[in-house]
C-alpha cells in the first residue's frame, strides 16, 4: 500500500515537473517553431572573380548577381538573352575570389592608373581575352600537381604552382576598390527582411592541386567590412592561419565570420584529414579551434557532389551521385577518393578523432550552393547557366574546362542552403549557420524538418503543432543529444517515449514547384567499441506500397522521365513524407551521428536537356536522370 | 713623321677627324631618302618588354634580372628576333594588313569605346534621380507580404467538392472553438491537422503562399484585413481547409524614393555610361559621310549627334 502511494507521489511529481517543464520551454520552443525557412546562395562568383573574367564573363557583376537573386530580369554575360530566375532567393554571398579580386577586370577595361606604353602583362591579357584564349590563361596559375591523391605529406611545402600573375602598378589598390564597390553593391541590395546580401570572398587555396577553397561570410555591413581586405591564399594557404586571422579580425571589428569548405571531394584527401593540414596531430584546442570556424560545409555544388562516393560507402546504392572528379591543376591524375574528401566519411573521422582528443574538428553542418562564375546563382536543371559563361549554351558546353577531365556536361546544377532562421537578415542567417540549423539541397526546395530526442511518440508525426513538439521535446538538426539516455520507465514511459533510444522525427515536402519525393532516409554513423567508425543507411519514409526487403531496404520507386521529351510526371512518389524513428541499433556508449537525405523521384538533368535541345544523344559523362536530394545537418549523440 | 703620328695629341686629332667624317657620311645618307621609318633602334626598354611578352615571364625585375645574365649570343638570338618581328610588323602596317585583321579592328573598337565612354562619376542630380524614379518604379515593385497562422483540415477535395463535407463542417467548428476560446496567433497550435508545409508564416511573400497553398489561398488572403477580429475562415486550398488568423499584410506597394535611391544610382551610373559612349560614337560618326552603294539593300541609322 505504501508502494502505491509512493509511486502515485512520483507519477505526480513527474507529470507536475514535465508540466512546469512544458511551461518553461514553451514561449522558447514555439518561437523557435515559427522560425521561417529561408533559401539562398552562399557561393556565387561574378566578374570581379579572375577566372570567371577569363572564361567569359565580362559583365555580370555583383549588381547582376543580386538582381539575378532578387527575381529582376538580367542579360546573360555570354550569350546576352535575358534570363530570369523564377522563385527568387531570400539571401546571397556574393563569394569572389580574394586572390585578385577585380583586378583582371579593370585592367582589361584600362580602369587602373599607368604611365606611357600600356603594360605588357595588360597586352597579353587582353589578347588572350579577346581571341578566346583566357581560359589559357587562366589554366597558366593553376598548379602542376606533384602530390598525389591520398598522399598525407605537406601540400604546400611544394605547392607546384606559382598563383601569381603579374599585376602591374599598385595591385593592392586596385583590389581596395574591387573590395569597396562589392561591399557597396552588398548594401545597397541588402533589404532586411525582404532579401539580405551577406558579405563574403573565397579563400582559394590550392596546394598541389588540393582543393582547400573556403568560402568566408560575415555578418558584417560594408562600413566594417571595409576596415579589412579579404583574407587570400596568397597570404596563407594554410586553413590555420585564415582562422587565426578570423579570429583577430572578429575581435577588432566585431563582425562573425564563418569559414565554409567546400568541394572536399577534389581536395585529395586533405580537406578533412586525420591531422592538421601540416600533419599536426590534432589537439583538443586546435580541434575546437577548426569546429569553431567552421560550423558548415558546403557538401554539394556545380563541381560535383560530396556527401559520399560509391568507393566509401559500397553499401549506399545511391552513392553515386554527381561524382565529379577533376582536379583543379594543369596535370591529369587518376582520381582516388579518400576519407578526408567526403562528408560522411569525415563525420565519421570527427568521431574518431573526438574520441582521442576530446574534441571534434569536424562537427559541421551541412548546405549546397552553386559555386556560379557566371554571376547567376542557377540551381534549376531547367534553368540552368553553366558554371563559367562559356559553357552556357548547349553547343559551347564542352569549352569549359578544356584539356582537363571535365566540361560543361559533368558540371551539376546544384545546389542551395534552406535556413532555418528567426528572421531574413544578416545576424539571423549568420546565427543559424552557426548553430548549424541548415541543410543542402541540390537545387528543388524541399522543405526538410528533423528533430531528435528521447521522447517522440508516433503521435508527434501527425500532430498539427510538430514542430512545436520538434522544439519542445528534442533538438533541431545541428545540435546535439548527450548520453545516458532517459531510462525507460520514467519520464520517458509516462509520456510515451522509446525504450532508452533516440527518436528523431521528421518532415519532409516536396517543393510545390518540383517533383514528388521518393523516400526519407537517415544516415547514421557511429564508433565502435574498437574504435572503428561505421555507417548505415535506413529508409525510413517511402511513397507508395513498397515493401522492404530483409535489410530494410525499399526498391526503386520507378522513372516518368521521357527521354525524348525531357518531361516527367509526379504519378509516382509522395507530396509530403513524416516519420518518427528510432534507432533499432542504438548503442548507449557509443558516439553517433545522425542526418536526414531526402531523395527526390528521377527528373531530366540539364544535359538531358541541351541534348535534346541539339537533337543529339545525351552525354554519356553523367546519366540523363538524376534523384535530386536534401542532406540536413547531422545531430551528434555522445555518451 | 712617325715620330709625328706616335704623339697622342696628334692621334686624338686623326680619330676626332674620322669619327665626323663617318658621322658626316651617315647623316648624308639619311638626308639621301632613309627616314626614321627605316631604323630599328633597338632599346632595352622595349626589347625586354618584347621578350616579357613572347616568354610569358610573370615577373618582369626577375626577367630583367635574368637578361643580364645571359651570354651576349643568347641575347643576340632575343635581338634578331624583335629586329625581324618590328620590319615584319612595319611592313604589314605600310601594306595596311593591319587594318584587314578583325581581331585588331574589335580591339581597336574596344579601346576608342573605353575612351569614348569617359568618365560618368559625375554627380548625379536630382532632377534626373527624380525622372529615373518615376521612369523604373515599378519595375522595383515591393510584392504583397503577409504574416499569418492556420488551423488546417486535411481533404484533397476541398476545391473540387466545396462546403458540403465533414472537414468543411470540422473546420467550421474549429474556427468558432477558436474564437470562443479567444486564442491568439500563437497560441492554436496544437488544433487541427499537420500541414505539409508551415503552420505560422512570418513576413513571407504572396508568391510563397501561392505555391504551398495555391491561388485561392493567396488572392483570400489579400482580402481579408489584418483588423478582422478572431479567426478567419475556412478557406480552401488544394490541401484542404485553413482557419486562419492574419497578423500583418502589406499589399504589393512601389517603394519610395529614399528606399530605391541607392539602387537607382547605380542604374543611372550605368545608365550614363552607355548614354555617354553612344553620344560619344555619334559624335564620331557625325564627321563622316556614309555612303551605302545600292546592292547592299539598306540605308544606315546614324541619328543626329548629341553634342
Amino acid at each position: 500500500m505504501r508502494g502505491t502511494e509512493r509511486g502515485a507521489r512520483r507519477v505526480r511529481k513527474a507529470a507536475i515537473a514535465g508540466i512546469l517543464l512544458g511551461m518553461l520551454c514553451a514561449p522558447t520552443a514555439q518561437a523557435e517553431a515559427s522560425r521561417q525557412l529561408y533559401w539562398g546562395d552562399t557561393h556565387l562568383h561574378t566578374a570581379y572573380s579572375f577566372d570567371a573574367f577569363l572564361n567569359g564573363n565580362r559583365s555580370a557583376d555583383p549588381d547582376t548577381a543580386y538582381r539575378w537573386a532578387k527575381g529582376l530580369p538580367v542579360i546573360h554575360p555570354y550569350h546576352r538573352a535575358r534570363v530570369q530566375l523564377e522563385t527568387p532567393l531570400d539571401f546571397l554571398v556574393v563569394a569572389d575570389h580574394a586572390e585578385f579580386l577585380g583586378i583582371i577586370r579593370k585592367l582589361y577595361r584600362g580602369d587602373f592608373d599607368h604611365e606611357g606604353e600600356t603594360p605588357p602583362f595588360v597586352t597579353q591579357l587582353r589578347q588572350a581575352i579577346d581571341s578566346g584564349r583566357g581560359a589559357a590563361l587562366f589554366s597558366g596559375v593553376l598548379p602542376a600537381a606533384t602530390v598525389e591523391p591520398g598522399e598525407t605529406r605537406d601540400p604546400v611545402d611544394d605547392e607546384g604552382a606559382p598563383n601569381t600573375l603579374p599585376i602591374p602598378g599598385d595591385g593592392e589598390a586596385l583590389r581596395a576598390t574591387a573590395w569597396t564597390e562589392t561591399t557597396t553593391a552588398a548594401d545597397r541590395h541588402n533589404e532586411p527582411g525582404r532579401f539580405t546580401a551577406m558579405i563574403g570572398w573565397e579563400w582559394s587555396s590550392l596546394p598541389n592541386g588540393a582543393n582547400l577553397h573556403r568560402v568566408v561570410m560575415t555578418n558584417a555591413n560594408g562600413e566594417t567590412a571595409r576596415t579589412f581586405l579579404p583574407y587570400r591564399s596568397t597570404d596563407s594557404s594554410y586553413p590555420d592561419d585564415l582562422w587565426a586571422w578570423l579570429d583577430e579580425t572578429s575581435e577588432a571589428t566585431g563582425a562573425a565570420f564563418v569559414a565554409i569548405p567546400h568541394n572536399p571531394n577534389i581536395s585529395k584527401g586533405y580537406m578533412f584529414g586525420a591531422t592538421a593540414l601540416d600533419g599536426t596531430p590534432y589537439t583538443t584546442e586546435s580541434a575546437r579551434t577548426r569546429a569553431r570556424w567552421e560550423p558548415v560545409a558546403e557538401v554539394t555544388q556545380y563541381k560535383g557532389d560530396s556527401e559520399t562516393h560509391p568507393d566509401l560507402s559500397p553499401d549506399d546504392p545511391f552513392a553515386d551521385f554527381e561524382t565529379y572528379e577533376g582536379y583543379i591543376q594543369t596535370n591529369v591524375q587518376t582520381y582516388k577518393a579518400s576519407v578526408g574528401d567526403y562528408a560522411r566519411s569525415a563525420l565519421r573521422r570527427g568521431l574518431e578523432i573526438e574520441a582521442e582528443v576530446g574534441a571534434n574538428p569536424y562537427k559541421f553542418g551541412m548546405i549546397g550552393a552553386t559555386d556560379s562564375h557566371s554571376g547567376l546563382a542557377a540551381a534549376e536543371e531547367d534553368n540552368f547557366w553553366g558554371k563559367m559563361a562559356v559553357d552556357s549554351t548547349p553547343e559551347t558546353k564542352d569549352q569549359f574546362g578544356v584539356g582537363r577531365v571535365v566540361d560543361g556536361w559533368n558540371i551539376g546544377a546544384q545546389g542551395l542552403a534552406g535556413v532555418w532562421a528567426d528572421r531574413n537578415d544578416r545576424d539571423a542567417i549568420m546565427a543559424a549557420f552557426r548553430r548549424r540549423e541548415v541543410y543542402a539541397t541540390t537545387g528543388p526546395r524541399m522543405q526538410v524538418r528533423f528533430f531528435g530526442g528521447w521522447g517522440f511518440s508516433a503521435r508527434d508525426a501527425d500532430a498539427a503543432d510538430l514542430a512545436e513538439r520538434g522544439y519542445s521535446k528534442g533538438v533541431p538538426m545541428g545540435g546535439d543529444l548527450s548520453g545516458p539516455p532517459p531510462e525507460a520507465g520514467g519520464l520517458a514511459r509516462l509520456f510515451g517515449a522509446g525504450a532508452g533510444a533516440p527518436s528523431f522525427l521528421i518532415q519532409a515536402a516536396k517543393d510545390p514547384k518540383s517533383a514528388n519525393l521518393d523516400r526519407v532516409q537517415v544516415v547514421k554513423g557511429w564508433l565502435d567499441r574498437d574504435g572503428t567508425s561505421r555507417e548505415r543507411v535506413y529508409d525510413v519514409a517511402w511513397s507508395g506500397d513498397r515493401p522492404p526487403d530483409g535489410d530494410g531496404r525499399v526498391g526503386p520507386v520507378g522513372n516518368t522521365v521521357d527521354l525524348e521529351t525531357g518531361t516527367y510526371t509526379n504519378d509516382v512518389g509522395a507530396a509530403e513524407l513524416v516519420q518518427v524513428w528510432t534507432d533499432p541499433d542504438f548503442d548507449p556508449a557509443a558516439r553517433a551521428f545522425y542526418y536526414v537525405r531526402v531523395l527526390e523521384i528521377p527528373t531530366p538533368r540539364h544535359s538531358l536537356l541541351d541534348a535534346i535541345a541539339l537533337q543529339d544523344t545525351p552525354s554519356d559523362k553523367q546519366p540523363p536522370t538524376l534523384q535530386e536530394r536534401a542532406y540536413t545537418s547531422p545531430i551528434w549523440y555522445t555518451p | 713623321m712617325a715620330g709625328l703620328l706616335r704623339s697622342p695629341l696628334v692621334v686624338f686629332a686623326l680619330a676626332g677627324l674620322a669619327l665626323f667624317v663617318v658621322s658626316r657620311s651617315l647623316d648624308g645618307a639619311l638626308e639621301d631618302g632613309v627616314t626614321d621609318e627605316d631604323v630599328i633602334v633597338v632599346e632595352r626598354e622595349a626589347l625586354l618588354d618584347f621578350v616579357q611578352l613572347r616568354s610569358g615571364e610573370a615577373d618582369a625585375a626577375a626577367l630583367a634580372a635574368r637578361w643580364d645574365g645571359l651570354e651576349a649570343a643568347a641575347r643576340q638570338v632575343w635581338v634578331d628576333r624583335f629586329v625581324r618581328e618590328e620590319a615584319l610588323v612595319r611592313e604589314a602596317r605600310r601594306l595596311g594588313l593591319d587594318r584587314e585583321d578583325d581581331l585588331i579592328r574589335r580591339r581597336l573598337v574596344q579601346q576608342m569605346e573605353f575612351l569614348v565612354a569617359g568618365d560618368a562619376e559625375a554627380p548625379i542630380d536630382a532632377a534626373s534621380l527624380a525622372a529615373a524614379f518615376t521612369a523604373n518604379v515599378e519595375d522595383h515593385r515591393v510584392p504583397a507580404i503577409v504574416t499569418f497562422a492556420h488551423v488546417f483540415v486535411r481533404d484533397p477535395d476541398a476545391l473540387t467538392k466545396g462546403e458540403a463535407s465533414r472537414a468543411h463542417a470540422r473546420a467550421e467548428s474549429l474556427r468558432a472553438a477558436l474564437n470562443a476560446d479567444g486564442l491568439g496567433f500563437d497560441e492554436a497550435g496544437d488544433r487541427g491537422d499537420r500541414f505539409l508545409y508551415n503552420r505560422v508564416y512570418v513576413d513571407r511573400t504572396l508568391d510563397e503562399v501561392r505555391a504551398h497553398f495555391g491561388p485561392e489561398m493567396a488572392a483570400r488572403l489579400a482580402s481579408i484585413s489584418p483588423d478582422a477580429p478572431g479567426w478567419q475562415g475556412p478557406i480552401a486550398s488544394q490541401h484542404g481547409w485553413h482557419v486562419l488568423r492574419l497578423r500583418r499584410f502589406s499589399p504589393s506597394r512601389l517603394p519610395t524614393s529614399d528606399e530605391l535611391q541607392p539602387v537607382l544610382l547605380e542604374e543611372l551610373r550605368r545608365a550614363r555610361q552607355e548614354a555617354s559612349l553612344e553620344r560619344g560614337v555619334r559624335g564620331i560618326l557625325a564627321d563622316y559621310s556614309v555612303r551605302v552603294r545600292s546592292d547592299v539593300g539598306a540605308s544606315v541609322t546614324t541619328g543626329p549627334a548629341e553634342r
